[in-house]
């Protein structure tokens, strides 16, 4: 709680005027302009004298130099730079207070914070005698001033003008020079019409970081859901189409990255990419050499900074020596200009001496000259500093990306840390980007090494805080949850790599088991498999088998989204074995029912139903009703997909019984939706149908937007069955916007797909062709081998609806490579029939014939019925086709009987009008024969 | 109630001045767990001359106590005062606590003539020595006309200021006694067994704020120069830095001094966090024979109690700046909103001051009750944030204005 300027002044008046035998007041201030206007005001209001003492470094003792002046009882004594002061002077006073106090006056001692601890520290006897603080500092507590870049014309002159000419430009030169700044200049000063985009390739090192940044920059928010291939090209394009700047600050972090550096180099006319870095990039071409700055321009700088912070003019002919001091260094000159305002200039040029000295003979490594004067004048500005603020920059300094305002005061603990941060800002030591206060690296680094020299536990609660993020944020499912990790993950990736150092293995563990799923949404294999290495590493370390089970269960999944099968297989099985040994039966289930999915997503079936009912039993034997539901509904799937209806909806009544009876809602919901997709499958729509809107009303109820997107959906899929265009596009809009927002890519991509077979069945080609295109790509990106089939099977059906064989050849034969790689005999069925289709349009009937034959023996085999019915109904045609009227007779017949147990309307109407083709044909044949 | 009941609490209640000569019969407070009467007795009781260590918190009021004790004891001992803060000295040196003894009781005994009444010949010998063997190159002279114990007094005296306020004075004088000390020493013996034999009384010396120097002065002075510390004939009481009790050091070189006593803070609270109430009667008193209770509202004062952790100097400051704070509002009363103010106003001053370290050493305390001596808390014992207790078993805990710190990450 801090008190106004002017309610602070009332009380050291009254307490002034009300003692009898004098005071001792302490004024806590940050600008000597304050303490003198103050000053000022105290003469003015009070009756007595007000004597100013100023001290300086030939002062040793300033209670002789009082007792020498004589001053009366009840006189005010205004005693001001402790910091000039020579050391003795502490000592006098914690020696001599009671002459003071004999001397019945009233001593007010101006202290800035820094002089405030010294004076604490060193005299604390006399500090013992205040009787009261009174604070000035957050009177004068000034919101950081809006930087106005000072100097350097020509250079910007010079640069804009390489910059307009297109591609990309080295922008070099030493660390501290100033690049930085002119670079923030350049992006406020130039304009370019399709936007600037900033990214600090400390933090955002990969090309695909980098693409994404400058994607989010140029497109919008939902760039973000692209597919990396996709983004590259689209932000290619925005590049190509209009004028962009792309500035790339700290790109020594990513030199030596070749792949980044030729895509820097494909920027070409009408944009232009700025590289910002401390070492030369010749591999880019252009490169302009940043010089240190003038002295005449190290004076402005300093000046107006300084006057920024409340410099009162005092002195100036002490800057050219200040600046030369600190080499001319723009960053250096930043950070000590604010303190002009708090010392007068001549001290602060003798401090920043010492410092230097000091640093000079301290280093051993043999710091450079500008290292020793940025160092000490980051020494310098960070000493002065209040201690809330010193807090704050060191607890701060481990987060790689900055932090957000909503995050300081939680994070830091700084209880009033609105005033921190405003300080450090306008001292240069934290700067605001864009909703996020960020340090220039080498001020990060220093403040680090503050840190750990004084606050190494700092790190530990660090790393637990974001633990504790990571665990309140972990349902990716919640859009506010999911925005918080994609504004803080690289902080919480930060904290986990603490975790090593610290040995602080449960917490990699967590944080792991926590942040997996985000990664995984997000695409960021890599990350969440180094993640998950690390905790594997601490739950060995630990020998915690249950948690190594878990771990090695969550690595699978890595593993699985990228089609690593053999090593997800191996992962599982490991995993299997360390939680048979650690007798953790309940993480055994979850992990027998995630190997159950990956031989799902191989078409394993077997395998896949073995390890699924192994996930029920286990889970019935340890009471997880939740598991048990969870791999029912995966054993549902299989069955379904196998075409075993029955089993598929007894396994799904199972699970939403389970569901019901534990008041699980969101699980109702899902195999609500289940259920509907095993009647879809079997082409019964209104119980589909019926099945969708319970499940849709129950995600909407408990906020399972990712049930929500996927019911939508498949309602969708069941009105292009049913012809409904309109309620078809609202649903898959619908979906769509829903998958993006919550960043379900696999759901992203399934909706793309029903999008693509809308417009097929409405028969716009191109539409459909790129809804397809870009829903492979997702699923290649993925790794969704099962999805990337299915969607070439559309894919071909488009193109042979189109009457394009060719086309539809080649997607089929990817198509059914892929479904006989991963053994899915259903798939390949269909597969079969539709090739057929091709081969039908090509008059090729044997091949045709052939491949139907194939296609109805696995339909067959599996009980498919709408599958059965076409088939035949296909055969028919071919029979007829050769004019086998008979047999073509004896199959359409076949088909009308199976297709009548189905609700697809439309194959039975396709059924009877071929029949009565079959039937003219026949009679027209019969009438040729009778004829002849 | 009007405000000039809030004028005087701004002014009875000054952190600087501890309780003098009609305050103590007025003010003063019997505290509970104070050694005072231990100590008068363990002096009433000794038949050697003893060398008594006292130490308490910067701020507990061992002041007031010595000054109460010396009261106590003025028909029982020859009391003399002696400071440390008369020689303004940081860099404390056990010549200077020698010459400091033998100046204050050589004074007070040519002082009280009608008391004392030294023989001619050790007065002038004494003069001869100081002024022909000490102090020859310095600009102390003897004045030439009146008494020799007139002579004596305004010679000690002049040695008394300029050791204290002369660079060069000192430094050669220094010299000179570092060799001579137990030639003073000798002689200062003599004095005390003269002013024994003549009064009756024992000369008791109450050394005060040796325990402000700092802690490596301190520890040289009292650890390794406790031999010459003990020399002197007569009771001595010093005040030693309790930050050094917590020393290995301090074990082993106890032996060395006749007693030490601690003057505890006053407790607020049990080891258990429950209110002592005694203790915080003790403290109400404190206050409220001061001015009355009525200037309090509601809990006010409670809560200065609570807040003031039994540091008397801080109960102290808390009065006088609420009373500030309320002057200032323009209340005729103090309120707990006001106390609340004054709190965190305070609280800021320990957020200033403690370093990251401070913290979790704070916290372990404040969890345990108990501190393993390190230097963190030698500085913490040092700044004040860290507070010691006795009933029945020594322990430690946090000053209650800076727990809201420890409550934040």
């Amino acid at each position: 709680m801090t008190r106004s300027a002017d309610l602070e002044l009332e009380r050291l008046v009254l307490l002034i005027q009300e003692v009898w035998q004098g005071a001792f007041a302490v004024a806590l201030h940050d600008q000597m302009s304050v303490r003198r206007k103050l000053t000022a005001a105290l003469r003015q209001r009070l009756p007595q004298p007000v004597y100013e003492i100023g001290l300086n470094e030939h002062e040793r003792n300033p209670v002789d130099t009082i007792q020498k002046l004589e001053i009366r009882r009840g006189s005010v004594v205004s005693l001001f730079d402790f910091e000039r002061a020579s050391p003795e002077v502490f000592r006098y006073l914690d020696l001599q207070r009671e002459i003071l106090v004999e001397a019945e006056i009233s001593l007010v001692c101006w202290v800035t914070p820094y002089e405030h601890r010294e004076l604490a520290g060193r005299a604390p006897n006399f500090y013992a005698f205040r009787t009261a603080l009174f604070d000035f500092t957050a009177a004068e507590k000034l919101e950081a001033p809006t930087r106005r870049f000072i100097g350097r014309e020509r250079e910007i002159a010079e640069l804009s003008s390489l910059l307009e000419n297109g591609g990309p430009i080295v922008l070099s030169g030493l660390a501290g020079v100033g690049k930085t700044a002119v670079a923030q200049h350049i992006v406020q000063s130039m304009h370019f019409a399709g936007g600037a985009v900033w990214v600090d390739c400390e933090i955002y090192p990969d090309l695909a970081d980098i693409v994404l940044a400058a994607a989010v920059d140029l497109l919008g928010e939902w760039a973000r859901e692209l597919p990396s291939d996709e983004r590259i090209k689209r932000v290619g394009d925005a590049l190509s189409e209009r004028p962009c700047l792309l500035v790339l600050d700290t790109f020594e972090a990513a030199s030596e990255d070749i792949e980044l550096l030729r895509w820097i180099r494909s920027i070409r006319v009408p944009s232009s990419a700025l590289v910002v870095s401390r070492v030369s990039v010749p591999y880019l071409g252009g490169t302009y050499t940043l010089s240190q700055l003038s002295r005449s321009m190290s004076v402005s700088l300093f000046s107006e900074r300084a006057k920024d912070a409340g410099w009162d003019g005092e002195s100036p002919e002490t800057i050219p020596k200040l600046c030369a001091l600190v080499g001319d260094l723009p960053l250096a000159i930043e950070l000590l200009a604010p303190r002009a305002a708090e010392l007068p200039l001549g001290e602060l040029q003798k401090l920043v001496r010492q410092s230097v000295a000091v640093i000079s003979a301290e280093s051993t490594s043999g710091l450079s000259e500008r290292h020793q004067s940025l160092t000490a004048s980051f020494r310098l500005s960070f000493a002065r500093l209040t201690e809330n603020a010193r807090i704050l920059l060191r607890r701060v300094s481990p987060l790689p990306d900055g932090i957000g305002g909503d995050l300081v005061g939680p994070f830091t603990g700084v209880e009033d840390w609105q005033s921190a941060v405003s300080e450090s800002v306008r001292h240069s030591l934290l700067a605001l980007d864009r909703q996020r206060y960020r340090f220039h690296p080498l001020v990060r680094r220093y403040t680090l090494d503050e840190l750990v020299r004084t606050e190494p536990e700092w790190q530990s609660r660090f790393v637990q805080f974001f633990v504790q993020f990571a665990h309140t944020n972990a349902d990716v499912n919640d859009p506010k949850k999911l925005s918080a990790l994609d504004r803080e993950w690289r902080n919480a990736i930060a904290a986990a790599e603490t975790t090593e150092a610290l040995s602080d293995h449960r917490s990699a563990i967590d944080l792991a088991l926590c942040l997996s799923e985000f990664l995984l949404r997000r695409g960021m294999w890599s990350d969440c498999e180094r993640l998950m290495y690390r905790a594997l590493t601490a739950a060995r370390a630990l020998l915690d088998g249950s948690a190594e089970g878990r771990i090695l269960n969550g690595l699978s999944n890595v593993y699985r989204n990228q089609g690593r099968w053999a090593e997800a297989e191996a992962s599982l099985q490991q995993s299997l074995t360390v939680l048979r040994d650690a007798g953790d039966t309940a993480s055994e289930a979850v992990t027998l029912d995630t190997l159950g999915n990956v031989y799902r997503s191989q078409g394993r079936w077997q395998q896949a139903e073995a390890a699924l009912q192994q996930s029920v039993a286990t889970s019935l034997i340890v009471g997880d009703r939740q598991g048990e539901a969870q791999a029912l509904a995966d054993l549902s799937d299989v069955y379904r997909a196998r075409g075993r209806w029955p089993e598929a909806e007894s396994a799904c009544r199972r699970s939403l019984t389970i569901a019901r009876d534990g008041g699980d809602q969101y699980r109702q919901g899902r195999s609500l939706r289940n259920l509907g997709n095993i009647y879809r499958a079997q082409g019964q729509w209104t119980k589909a149908i019926e099945n969708y809107r319970n499940s849709l009303n129950i995600a909407r109820s408990v906020g399972d937007r990712v049930g929500e997107s996927r019911t939508i959906r498949s309602c969708g899929n069941v009105y292009i069955k049913l012809r409904e265009w309109e309620h078809a596009r609202e649903a898959l809009e619908s979906s769509l916007t829903i998958a993006r927002q919550i960043g379900d890519r696999v759901g992203e991509a399934r909706t793309l797909r029903h999008y693509g077979n809308l417009y097929r069945a409405q028969g716009s080609i191109e539409k459909a062709e790129e809804m397809f295109e870009r829903c492979v790509s997702i699923e290649r990106e993925m790794v969704d081998r099962v999805g990337e089939a299915r969607a070439l099977r559309q894919w071909a059906d488009l193109y042979r609806e189109a009457r394009r064989p060719e086309h539809a050849r080649t997607k089929y034969e990817e198509s059914l490579a892929i479904t006989r790689d991963l053994k899915d005999r259903l798939g390949e069925a269909i597969l079969l029939a539709h090739l057929a289709g091709v081969y039908r349009a090509e008059s090729a009937w044997q091949k045709a014939e052939e491949a139907l034959r194939r296609s109805l023996v696995i339909f067959e085999e599996f009980g498919d019925l709408l599958g059965t019915g076409q088939v035949l109904k296909d055969l028919a045609e071919v029979a007829a086709a050769q004019s086998r009227n008979e047999e073509a007779e004896h199959l359409i017949e076949r088909a009308i009987d199976t297709l009548k147990r189905t609700e697809d309307r439309t194959s039975l109407d396709q059924a009877l009008a071929l029949s009565e083709k079959i039937k003219d044909a026949s009679h027209d044949s019969a009438r040729k024969n009778s004829t002849s | 109630m009007d405000a000039s009941d809030l004028h005087q609490a701004l002014n009875l209640f000054d952190p600087r001045r501890p309780l003098e000569m009609d305050e103590l019969a007025a003010y003063y407070v019997q505290r509970p767990h104070a050694p005072l009467e231990s100590m008068k007795t363990y002096l009433r009781l000794s038949r050697r001359p003893v060398k008594v260590l006292f130490s308490g918190h910067r701020g507990s009021g061992k002041s007031t106590e010595l000054r109460r004790l010396a009261r106590d004891l003025e028909g029982d001992f020859f009391v003399v005062h002696a400071a440390a803060r008369s020689l303004n000295l940081s860099d404390l040196s056990y010549v200077d606590v020698v010459l400091a003894c033998s100046v204050a009781l050589l004074r007070a005994a040519t002082d009280r003539a009608r008391e004392v009444r030294l023989p001619a010949g050790l007065e002038r010998d004494t003069l001869n020595w100081l002024t022909k063997e000490i102090t020859p190159e310095t600009t102390i002279r003897s004045p030439k006309s009146g008494t020799i114990g007139g002579k004596l007094n305004l010679v000690l005296l002049t040695i008394e200021r300029k050791y204290g306020q002369e660079t060069e004075t000192r430094t050669i004088l220094r010299d000179r006694l570092v060799t001579r000390v137990n030639e003073l020493i000798e002689r200062v013996n003599l004095v005390c067994g003269e002013v024994a034999a003549m009064t009756g009384l024992t000369p008791l010396i109450v050394f005060e704020d040796i325990d402000k120097t700092d802690l490596a002065h301190a520890r040289d002075l009292f650890f390794e120069h406790s031999t010459s510390l003990s020399s002197v004939r007569c009771h001595i009481i010093y005040t030693f830095p309790i930050a050094l009790c917590y020393s290995n050091a301090f074990i082993q070189r106890l032996g060395d001094y006749s007693r030490h006593f601690l003057l505890p803070n006053i407790n607020v609270n049990h080891v258990d966090n429950t209110p002592f109430s005694e203790g915080r009667e003790a403290l109400k008193e404190v206050v409220t024979r001061r001015v009355s209770a009525r200037l309090f509202a509601g809990n006010a004062l409670t809560e200065i109690v609570e807040l003031s952790g039994g540091l008397i100097r801080d109960l102290v400051r808390l009065v006088a700046d609420s009373a500030l704070a309320a002057l200032a509002a323009r209340e005729s009363e103090i309120t707990s909103r006001v106390v609340k103010e004054v709190a965190a106003s305070m609280a800021n001053d320990f957020r200033r001051l403690l370093l990251p370290e401070h913290y979790a050493a704070l916290r372990k305390a404040r969890k345990t009750k108990q501190v393993t001596p390190d230097e963190t808390i030698r500085q913490a014992l040092e700044n004040l944030s860290l507070l010691e207790y006795r009933n029945g078993t020594t322990w430690c805990d946090v000053h209650p204005l800076a727990w809201t710190l420890l409550d934040q990450p």
